[in-house]
């Protein structure tokens, strides 16, 4: 018989009925999985919740700390493509010399009217075997940025501070413009900055980062392919000095007005 | 409503199937990059080259260390080669505006980098003679070609000119062991062939013409 058990003793025989138990408590992730699998909207949000908790130990929501940026030394070559850069110096100058060409463009850019300049010197090859040129992108002008150099003046007012501050390129060698690199060319060039402050007012060393490129096809034009998407791989930190006389060579008499 | 077990594993092929043609849709090649190349045209160092715009005729290839323009001179511890060229648009105002010096190994050099040029709009079949001055490698020079476009900034679906310079290693290294110095030639209208190495004199409206050139080398 079923739900029930005979015991015989002596000369009864005793039916005990089966025990009555209380229905079981199913063990709590359970109501919690039955909970959460009622409603589909319900269970994303718990995988999402799930996913986040996760992450915590990695940091969860804390915004993500920037990749630590390569330190170049002065001297040291370092490629960062599409370019080999090996940084010598920097200096501050008012006129030089060699500026004979330079003022005007110089002005564009925001310089004042006296020509105060931060100049970078150094040596530039590049990885590609196609020319590298601003046409397309200006990815030289964007090599070496400034960090805390003082914006110069536009429109009668400091530049944005945030905004990266784009040098000119020139070729020491003749002093001629540089808007690029071919491959199998080495270049010493001088990239100048113009800057609104006071030399009293600059620090002793500035610090450059130093801007690597992709050579991908354009979002928006995918026949268009180019150097684009700068991003941060590198700083240096150079001591300014006086910029040496002969950054830019003797100048040539075509040069010179 | 509550909706079922059933129903949520419709829901879920529906969207993998959504997926799944999303994918499909993807992965159709919808953008074919050769249909719009540039048309090349191959030519010589003296011969003319029909282009769609007009007919270009590359009139000499120099080989230097220096070279002097308007503004100031060039220097270059590598080559310069100076191509000139005289080009006759065919419907309207139109010039040789872009230019790629080519190696035999596929690397490139722009003039717009470390040189210059001087091409100028020329109205409808008039000649106009102008020059393009690249920087490169020696070594890159012998047996390289110019490719040479009527648009600075787009040369697809367009005919492009590509010309063999004719430069070899001897004449390269004439050039650059010498430390020639190239001159610049003006712009020029010019009479059609004028200012090949041997033809007819040209004629100079807006400035002293290239004349005969030689092909390497140039005024020490």
């Amino acid at each position: 018989m079923e739900g029930s058990t005979s015991v015989r003793t002596g000369s009864r025989t005793r039916v005990r009925s089966r025990p009555r138990y209380a229905k079981p408590t199913p063990p709590w992730w359970r109501s919690v999985l039955g909970w959460l699998l009622k409603d589909p909207v319900r269970l994303l949000a718990a995988a999402g919740a799930l996913l986040l908790i996760m992450t915590a130990p990695f940091g969860g929501w804390r915004t993500a700390e920037p990749e630590q940026a390569r330190v170049l030394q002065v001297g040291e070559q370092g490629t960062f493509a599409p370019f080999e850069l090996t940084v010598h110096s920097a200096g501050v100058t008012r006129s030089q010399p060699g500026f004979v060409l330079s003022p005007l463009r110089l002005r564009e850019k925001g310089a004042p009217g006296d020509g105060l300049y931060v100049v970078v010197l150094a040596t530039v090859r590049t990885t590609s075997d196609l020319t590298v040129t601003g046409v397309t992108a200006p990815t030289i002008t964007d090599l070496l940025w400034p960090a805390d150099l003082p914006r110069p003046v536009e429109n009668g007012a400091p530049a944005d501070p945030d905004r990266p501050l784009s040098a000119v390129v020139y070729n020491r060698a003749d002093f001629s413009q540089l808007s690029g690199v071919g491959p199998g060319l080495t270049y010493e060039v001088a990239f100048v900055y113009a800057t609104a402050s006071p030399v009293a007012e600059l620090p002793e060393t500035l610090t450059f980062t130093v801007q690597q490129h992709t050579y991908r096809a354009d979002t928006f034009d995918r026949s268009t392919t180019a150097w684009l998407s700068p991003e941060t791989v590198a700083e240096i930190e150079l001591p300014l000095g006086p910029v040496p006389p002969d950054a830019f060579g003797s100048p040539n008499s075509e040069g010179t007005p | 409503m509550t909706r079922g077990w059933g129903g949520r594993a419709g829901a879920g092929v529906l969207v993998l199937i959504a997926l799944g043609v999303g994918q499909a849709i993807g992965s159709v090649p919808r953008y074919d990059a050769t249909f719009e190349a540039p048309h090349p045209v191959d030519g010589r160092v003296g011969e003319a080259v029909p282009m769609r715009a007009g007919s270009l005729l590359v009139t000499s290839a120099q080989v230097g260390t220096s070279a002097g323009t308007g503004v100031g001179g060039l220097v270059t511890d590598d080559a310069f080669v100076l191509v000139t060229l005289e080009f006759t648009p065919n419907e309207r105002d139109d010039s040789i505006l872009w230019a790629e010096l080519r190696d035999t190994s596929g690397r490139t050099w722009s003039n717009t980098v470390h040189g210059t040029r001087n091409c100028m709009l020329v109205p409808p079949h008039l000649t106009g003679a102008c020059y393009y001055l690249i920087e490169a490698p020696a070594e890159a020079l012998p047996g390289a070609t110019i490719a040479l476009s009527t648009s600075a900034n787009d040369q697809r679906f367009d005919s492009m000119a590509v010309v063999d310079l004719g430069l070899d290693a001897d004449q390269v290294e004439a050039g650059t062991t010498t430390g020639a110095h190239l001159d610049i030639p003006y712009t020029a209208l010019v009479d059609p062939g004028s200012t090949v190495p041997g033809g007819p004199s040209a004629t100079t409206p807006t400035g002293a013409g290239p004349g005969p050139t030689t092909s390497t080398g140039g005024t020490p």
